[in-house]
């Protein structure tokens, strides 16, 4: 900090005393013999030279303590009225993800709970293995002789079904919004991210999101990984952060 | 290469101030034996000044930089010396 502050001191003593060379002889008059012209030319140079050496001290000094760390960031060339329409544009996008994101969450909770409803009523009668199995016991009981109609109620008994409703196909997780939901969640922070760094100046995505603790499960919240399709635990996670961070 | 500019601004100024005290004798219009003029006295003045200040920029820029080497090498040796230890631990074998 010594050679900038010196340097500094320095080059603006050249400038007042070239200023006072220059402003002498035009007040008090050109001397004869050429000392007129030898002040003013030697002011005008050492006025040249000053306000180089000025600039570049102070360049420097800014550039050293931008190293440092004193100085923050250069901002970004971004009018306010543009930097707050990005925002504008930022948050409702990432609002509306987040509320795919979580409806898509809570249907496949239900999903998830339809399963066990599934899995609880269906008993027996469920499973197509198990259900033949109390038809051989139905039929050792009372004797009746197998029937195709028999074999057909197996299958399609209410177990079946709620084991449909409950997978990819039924209650209502679709998979392929979700995969929609988590491709524009990242490209949202890929695309805006600087931008919302340069306007903000804090940490963009990555401290919160890896800072933050693991959720817990709750009634609202379908435990992590049951039945769930791979990357839905991915996509909450990033639903979770985005919201907090806003 | 910015420092740079600046170091030359500051031998400039030092050099304006040793050729403002010199100009009124090598130009020749102060007279020697002769008083001293008003622009003589102006010059060799502000020259005087100049040239001081020009002199003790450029020490004053020359310890600076070498304030900040100093300061690197006491950083560069903190963190060498627990290497050195380890170093002279496994060497000895204690």
């Amino acid at each position: 900090m010594t050679r900038y502050l010196s340097g500094l001191c320095v080059a603006g003593l050249g400038l007042c005393g070239g200023g006072w060379l220059i402003v002498a002889t035009v007040a008090f008059g050109a001397a004869g013999g050429g000392a007129g012209k030898v002040n003013l030319a030697t002011g005008a140079g050492l006025v040249l030279a000053s306000c180089a050496a000025l600039a570049a001290w102070a360049v420097a000094w800014r550039r050293r303590m931008r190293t440092d760390g004193v100085l923050g960031r250069r901002f970004l060339l971004v009018s306010r009225r543009e930097a707050r329409r990005n925002r504008r544009d930022l948050a409702r996008d990432v609002r509306r993800a987040t509320r795919l994101a979580k409806r898509a969450a809570r249907q496949a909770g239900r999903g998830q709970a339809r399963l066990a409803d599934g899995d609880a009523a269906g008993g027996t009668g469920g499973n197509g293995a198990t259900d033949h199995k109390s038809w051989q016991d139905w039929r050792a009981l009372t004797g009746h002789a197998p029937s195709t109609a028999g074999w057909s109620a197996g299958p399609a008994g209410a177990g079946r079904s709620g084991y449909g409703h409950s997978g990819h196909h039924g209650g209502g997780h679709d998979g392929a919004s979700a995969a929609d939901v988590l491709g524009e969640l990242r490209t949202l922070r890929t695309l805006l991210g600087p931008l919302v760094a340069a306007t903000s100046h804090a940490p963009v995505l990555q401290p919160r999101a890896q800072s933050r603790p693991a959720p817990q499960a709750g009634p609202g919240r379908p435990p992590q990984g049951a039945g769930l399709l791979a990357g839905d635990d991915e996509l909450l996670r990033l639903a979770d952060s985005e919201e907090a961070w806003w | 290469m910015v420092t740079k500019v600046g170091i030359a601004g500051v031998l400039a100024v030092f050099a304006a101030g040793l050729w403002l005290v010199a100009a009124p004798f090598a130009v020749g219009y102060q007279h020697p034996g002769a008083g001293w003029t008003g622009a003589t006295r102006t010059d060799v003045i502000t020259g005087g000044l100049l040239a001081v200040a020009g002199f003790a920029g450029i020490f004053c820029v020359i310890a600076g930089r070498v304030g900040e080497l100093y300061a690197d090498a006491r950083s560069a040796a903190s963190l060498a010396v627990p290497d050195n230890r380890k170093a002279d631990r496994r060497n000895t074998g204690s």
